[in-house]
């Protein structure tokens, strides 16, 4: 068998750039975690909504729906559902079904608190953008000064 | 190879994979025609369960195929006591696998996209992790230097994996699950790198098999050296370009963009290297031209997908293409088209170097490879297009989503009996896989590895 290359030399180099990318990959994710728009106070949930929160991982929600276009296509997006329908509405689709969506027998203590959740969610941002011609972010960090649908 | 269960092992992982395999395509197969006909009142309950079963299978073959070919191409095998550890990384797979399949029957979820069994299934795949890389570090301490690349990037992913695969459960602490926007940064942040470490199994995987089909130890050129930096860095910072919407930290969003696209240069190389004449090294053996025809079908899907992922990383074009079907093409493409691809030649050549395929084993492997292909390239196509309608009618038609669904609906049938294409002829493969996984598991001692 024969190698190709002269690994010697950037054996040093792999070494020197896995060391520079690790720091840099540390920095960044601490800076991620750290994001001021996590903590802002409309990106945080009630006590209610986390409940609902808990609710709509138990129920596998996400395997149909959408929270900013990330999870299942059989449903629809449901970021600004309250927005739009109003709490009645997704109210009244939570307890009685829809279309594909099975009447699921969920309790009304449920159902509320799953409706505060995604008004909750609502409150962060709009999904989908609504605005044409696309612009390039958006939604701004929460917390942030509104600039507008069209830039950053 | 080391005596310690040299043959076994990887045949042991290869078997499994299969099985995985097939799991993921009936639930797949299933979920396809499931969305179909989403709209016309149908009961879509069954897909809570069938999503998470095919996209944990999924990732549960190539995890295991990528394991079991690097077992099988260790350059100077496993260490004293390896085969205990692999025997025990692959029995926590089993487990978890089993623990998977019995609670998402019970309909027990952790809710969470793409790990969404239970935290005592997760704990069983992190600790096979350690088991793995336990393994990989001390097997590579025997392996001659400088070490080929395909080495650095196994390394590399088994970390990553371990990392990645534990900030994926951060929704676990309250501060972050407390946070609509925390969550989904620190999520999708987990997800995109936890994708870059199994790509880097895989790609280290190719890379490997390249070098070996050529003759070859390994590959140590700058531009291998280069190529795997760019990956890494893209790994690190690039995870953010799926979540461009979520209303995160701007400079997040821009670390990703500008990451994403230095992958251009990625593409630039692939094209590159197809126009320019490569020494093709020794002459090709029995063992060979099947994984060859794999490894350029996944050559040929890296540039579709690649060219898509570019585009669709674009913020603008990201406006409207993003939470449409053409997510799911550039997500199909590249699990199939590249990964399948890549760990089928893998998988192939490991067990073609030990038994003889036979007339039927390469007739079906030939009309499923050519089946696969032909059906991804449909299925793809008509993702893509009916992502694009989604996309373009919600946003500036302002469709409702029934309204969105009336539209797509015949795209996505098309879509769906490409799938189902697709999953026939991948089980053909599947099945001839395991066939030979046995075969080779039953044949007579190997010599040293080639």
């Amino acid at each position: 068998m024969t190698s190709s290359g002269g690994g010697a030399r950037w054996e040093v180099w792999n070494l020197a750039v896995l060391a520079a990318l690790g720091c840099a990959f540390c920095a960044a994710s601490l800076l991620a975690y750290r994001d001021p728009s996590a903590a802002a106070p409309g990106a945080r949930l009630s006590e209610a909504g986390v409940r609902g929160k808990r609710s709509w991982h138990a129920r596998n929600c996400v395997a149909c729906h959408q929270i900013y276009g990330l999870g299942g296509y059989l449903g629809p997006d449901l970021t600004d559902a309250v927005e739009r329908l109003g709490e009645p509405s997704v109210a009244w689709v939570l307890r009685n079904g829809r279309g594909g969506m099975p009447r699921l027998g969920l309790p009304e203590t449920e159902i509320a608190d799953l409706v505060v959740y995604l008004r909750e969610v609502a409150g962060t941002g709009t999904y989908p953008p609504r605005s044409w011609p696309p612009g390039w972010w958006s939604n701004p960090p929460v917390g942030a000064p509104a600039v507008g649908e069209a830039g950053p | 190879m080391s005596p310690d269960g040299g043959r076994t092992i990887p045949a042991r992982f290869l078997l499994a994979a299969g099985a995985c395999l097939g799991l993921a395509l009936a639930s797949g197969a299933w979920g396809i025609v499931l969305s179909a006909r989403a709209g016309d009142g149908t009961d879509l309950t069954p897909f809570v369960r069938l999503r998470p079963i095919h996209v944990t299978f999924a990732t549960a073959w190539i995890f295991l195929a990528a394991t079991g070919a690097i077992y099988g191409f260790l350059p100077a095998g496993l260490a004293p006591g390896g085969g205990r550890l692999a025997r025990a990384q692959f029995w926590l797979l089993v487990a978890s696998g089993a623990g998977a399949l019995v609670s998402y029957a019970g309909g027990v979820f952790s809710g969470r996209e793409y790990v969404d069994f239970p935290w005592p299934v997760s704990v069983a795949v992190w600790l096979a992790g350690v088991c793995f890389l336990v393994n990989l570090a001390r097997a590579a301490a025997r392996a001659p230097r400088p070490w080929p690349v395909h080495l650095w990037m196994w390394l590399t992913g088994a970390t990553l994996f371990l990392y990645t695969f534990a900030e994926a459960h951060a929704w676990m602490l309250p501060g972050v699950f407390g946070s609509v926007v925390g969550d989904l940064t620190v999520q999708w942040k987990s997800y995109g790198s936890f994708v870059g470490s199994w790509n880097m199994l895989v790609y280290g995987t190719a890379a490997c098999l390249g070098a070996r089909l050529r003759g070859q130890d390994g590959e140590r050129s700058g531009k291998a050296f280069s190529l795997y930096w760019l990956g890494l860095a893209n790994l690190m910072f690039g995870y953010a370009h799926h979540t461009y919407h979520v209303p995160q930290a701007s400079w997040i969003r821009w670390m990703s963009f500008g990451m994403s696209m230095t992958e251009w240069g990625i593409l630039l190389s692939l094209l590159w290297d197809w126009t320019a004449s490569r020494d093709p090294g020794r002459a090709p053996g029995p063992a060979d031209a099947i994984p060859r025809a794999f490894l350029s079908a996944a050559s040929f899907w890296v540039a579709c997908n690649l060219l898509l992922a570019l585009l669709i990383s674009i913020p603008t074009v990201h406006w409207f293409t993003h939470g449409t079907q053409v997510t799911v093409a550039h997500a199909m493409g590249s699990t199939v088209g590249i990964n399948t691809m890549i760990l089928l030649a893998a998988g192939l050549r490991w067990m073609l170097e030990r038994v003889e395929a036979g007339r039927s084993v390469r007739i079906h492997l030939r009309a499923g490879f050519w089946a696969v292909n032909v059906s991804l390239a449909l299925f793809w196509t008509a993702l893509i297009l009916s992502g694009g309608i989604r996309g373009v009618g919600t946003i500036r038609e302002g469709w409702s989503f029934h309204e969105m669904l009336d539209h797509q609906r015949p795209l996505l049938r098309i879509a769906a009996q490409a799938g189902g294409g697709l999953a026939l002829s991948l089980l053909v493969l599947a099945s001839q896989w395991c066939v030979l996984a046995v075969r080779a598991r039953r044949a007579a001692p190997e010599g040293a590895s080639a």
